[in-house]
């Protein structure tokens, strides 16, 4: 194949050489250092029963923002209802100060990604990228060197004269892409489009979105149910669940401090143990005691009461393995069920407890030392959250 | 797309042809092969298949009055396919994007028209353009007098487009079917509004169903013999007429086999020509 699916070379998309008096999609300088997107309150509906929301929510000029949830979350619908694929049944969607809420779909000047890449098939990809700009009657010239532009910045220069069913889906994610970014959109949004392509250039693609976001300056709304994806790419993440937010944060906020169990358990791999209260301590840290088992000193963003019942919940790398079998506070005891290889880290199930069935999974990354042989194992536990039912 | 059907490899699954090709083989291709020998025969009124060896019959459809019916044949199916993908586009994009039940409801409107016989929806037309008829009863109601509304090439054409339109509608929104909503998203995204949407998305993508609706539609057209009879009475001739008049009228086997020969040579060559340079499907 011609085109590798390398690293771009650094270029960026001119904003000084646009044709003379040729009119943009985006939004006049005035409402400069407004958030790129406003979500107020927006509901949607599907005939009676509300499919999303209400959702509010606001993104800033030139942040990654990820809505992440499930399958049925509502995230591609709140996505294609800010580019007007969907009607809402009530609040408001500002775009760069711009309300937009009941624009049709071809003036809102928000650009769109689809999972499926939807290039023009009947068009060339010089075309395909041109599109937009043609039918804001831009200069010949001025679209050549846009196009150009715009295919340097996602790694394609040289595929103009291709049509897109000659090209590999990353190319042509990335063609679609540039489709997009060409128009300078205050605000593209992208609809998992790493979705359909397979896991090597997956990864590699998510590294190259993240450099092309960050040259081009733009603004990102990104949907995914992946959740390694939003939380590589993302300066903030939303997380959604039955049309709601369930949290949002910073990656690391919402690996490291899920509010609920929900989010614990669909961010990463969590073990949730069940446990009562049993001591606030005066540092904002408590104490929760498994029935008949050992102690846990951990966090909790919400207020707890003593005696309430809540979840510990035990992120698999925050646990070393000793031999031994005492069990002490934040010291489980357990037995080796199984042992798997996974490359970069072997994925060991410990049974806790005795005869209880109830098993924890704990990490070993390859390289340090092997899992201790002693039929019996201390599992320290380095950090906890204490999550209650909301 | 990846394909849900078995593949086929085993030579046995050209055997799945066999009773097709046996049937056009018996029923089309050996009548075609005894109409192209009758052609080349002489008039006689012995065999009603002529007899002897001639090239007249030939050179009578060479005759500028028999060339004229060939190509007012022509003309008139072109102008009426080109009709019948204006009217058909619209009802072919709605049925394409319909679901469920309307889409339903929308197959047998189209299909009805098809079920119906020519000669009844023929004379439909008749009862509404004859000099008796609905619109010159309302004519002379309103004081604009009577209008000779039958046997012209108007007439034809309303006729042809009504009984070609559902081979247009169905062919078209095949087509259509196929291109992803995603992509009609997509250009409205970019900025384009519906009108431009269809132009520069939806119709380019649907050429090859367009194509392939104008070709079956000039194809049922030129061999019409009903509606040119009735619409276009003594006035407006067609290929169709003439065949029928050589059979029933004058007896001549052999001069109406060599008509239906050029037409069939002539049609062939325009699908040929227009398969081969026109737009493929995807």
């Amino acid at each position: 194949m011609g085109v590798a699916d390398t690293a771009p070379p650094v270029g960026r998309i001119g904003t000084q050489d646009r044709a003379a008096g040729a009119p943009s999609a985006s939004a006049s300088p005035a409402t400069k250092g407004a958030p790129a997107l406003i979500l107020e309150a927006v509901v949607k509906r599907y005939s009676k029963d509300v499919v999303v929301g209400p959702v509010s929510l606001s993104v800033a000029a030139g942040e990654f923002l990820s809505l992440l949830g499930p399958s049925g979350c509502g995230k591609t619908t709140l996505l294609r209802s800010i580019a007007g694929f969907e009607t809402v049944a009530s609040g408001k969607i500002l775009v760069g100060g711009r309300d937009i809420t009941f624009l049709p779909a071809h003036r809102r000047g928000v650009g769109l990604v689809f999972q499926n890449y939807a290039l023009f098939p009947h068009l060339s990809i010089f075309d395909n990228i041109a599109f937009g700009l043609r039918l804001r009657k831009w200069r010949p010239d001025a679209i050549a060197q846009k196009v150009a532009g715009a295919l340097e910045m996602v790694g394609l220069a040289g595929v103009e004269k291709r049509t897109p069913g000659e090209l590999s889906g990353g190319q042509q994610q990335r063609v679609a892409i540039a489709r997009s970014l060409v128009l300078e959109p205050e605000l593209l949004l992208l609809d998992e489009p790493l979705s359909n392509l397979d896991f090597k250039l997956r990864v590699q693609m998510r590294y190259e979105l993240r450099q092309i976001q960050r040259r081009a300056g733009m603004t990102f709304v990104y949907v995914t149910h992946d959740q390694t994806e939003a939380l590589s790419l993302s300066d903030r993440i939303i997380v959604l669940s039955n049309g709601r937010i369930a949290q949002e944060g910073t990656p690391a906020e919402i690996y490291g401090a899920p509010r609920t169990r929900f989010v614990a358990d669909f961010i990463g791999t969590t073990n949730m143990l069940p446990a009562t209260i049993e001591r606030l301590n005066g540092d904002g840290t408590l104490v929760a005691r498994m029935a008949d088992g050992p102690s846990f000193t951990g966090h909790s963003r919400a207020a707890r009461r003593i005696g309430e019942a809540v979840s510990v919940c035990i992120r698999p790398e925050c646990v070393a393995l000793a031999p031994g079998d005492e069990a002490d506070s934040n010291i489980l005891s357990g037995r080796v069920v199984s042992e798997t290889f996974c490359g970069d880290r072997t994925e060991v199930r410990v049974e806790i407890g005795e005869g209880q069935g109830r098993q924890i999974v704990v990490y070993y990354q390859t390289g340090r030392q092997p899992v201790p042989p002693a039929p019996r194992l201390a599992c320290a536990i380095a950090d906890t959250v204490i999550l209650g039912d909301e | 797309m990846s394909s849900v059907s078995p593949r086929l490899d085993h030579p046995v699954k050209y055997a799945l042809f066999l009773p097709y090709a046996a049937m056009i083989f018996c029923f089309l291709i050996v009548p075609m092969a005894g109409l192209v020998e009758v052609s080349f025969r002489q008039q006689s009124s012995v065999r009603i298949t002529g007899l002897g060896f001639t090239l007249a019959n030939y050179a009578r459809v060479g005759d500028p009055f028999y060339l004229g019916i060939l190509f007012d044949t022509l003309r008139l199916s072109m102008i009426s396919a080109a009709m019948a993908a204006i009217l058909g586009y619209p009802v072919a994009y709605v049925l394409a994007r319909s679901s469920g039940r309307a889409k339903t409801v929308l197959i047998v409107a189209i299909m009805i028209p098809l079920m119906t016989s020519v000669v009844v929806k023929v004379f439909g037309w008749y009862i509404i353009l004859e000099p008796s008829g609905v619109i010159n009863a309302l004519s002379r109601a309103v004081g604009w007098g009577r209008w000779n509304l039958l046997h012209n090439e108007i007439a034809v054409v309303a006729g042809l487009v009504e009984f070609s339109l559902p081979f247009m509608v169905l062919s078209l929104s095949a087509s259509i079917e196929r291109i992803p909503r995603n992509v009609e998203e997509a250009a409205g995204n970019l900025g384009a509004g519906p009108w431009r949407v269809m132009a520069r998305v939806v119709l380019p993508m649907s050429r090859a169903g367009l194509l392939s609706g104008y070709l079956l539609c000039v194809g049922v057209s030129s061999s019409a013999y009903v509606v040119p009879a009735i619409m276009g009475g003594t006035r407006v001739r067609m290929v169709g007429q003439q065949i029928y008049d050589d059979v029933l009228v004058g007896f001549d086997w052999p001069s109406a086999s060599a008509m239906s020969v050029v037409l069939v040579l002539i049609l062939s060559l325009i699908f040929y020509a227009a398969m081969r340079i026109g737009p493929k499907a995807a």
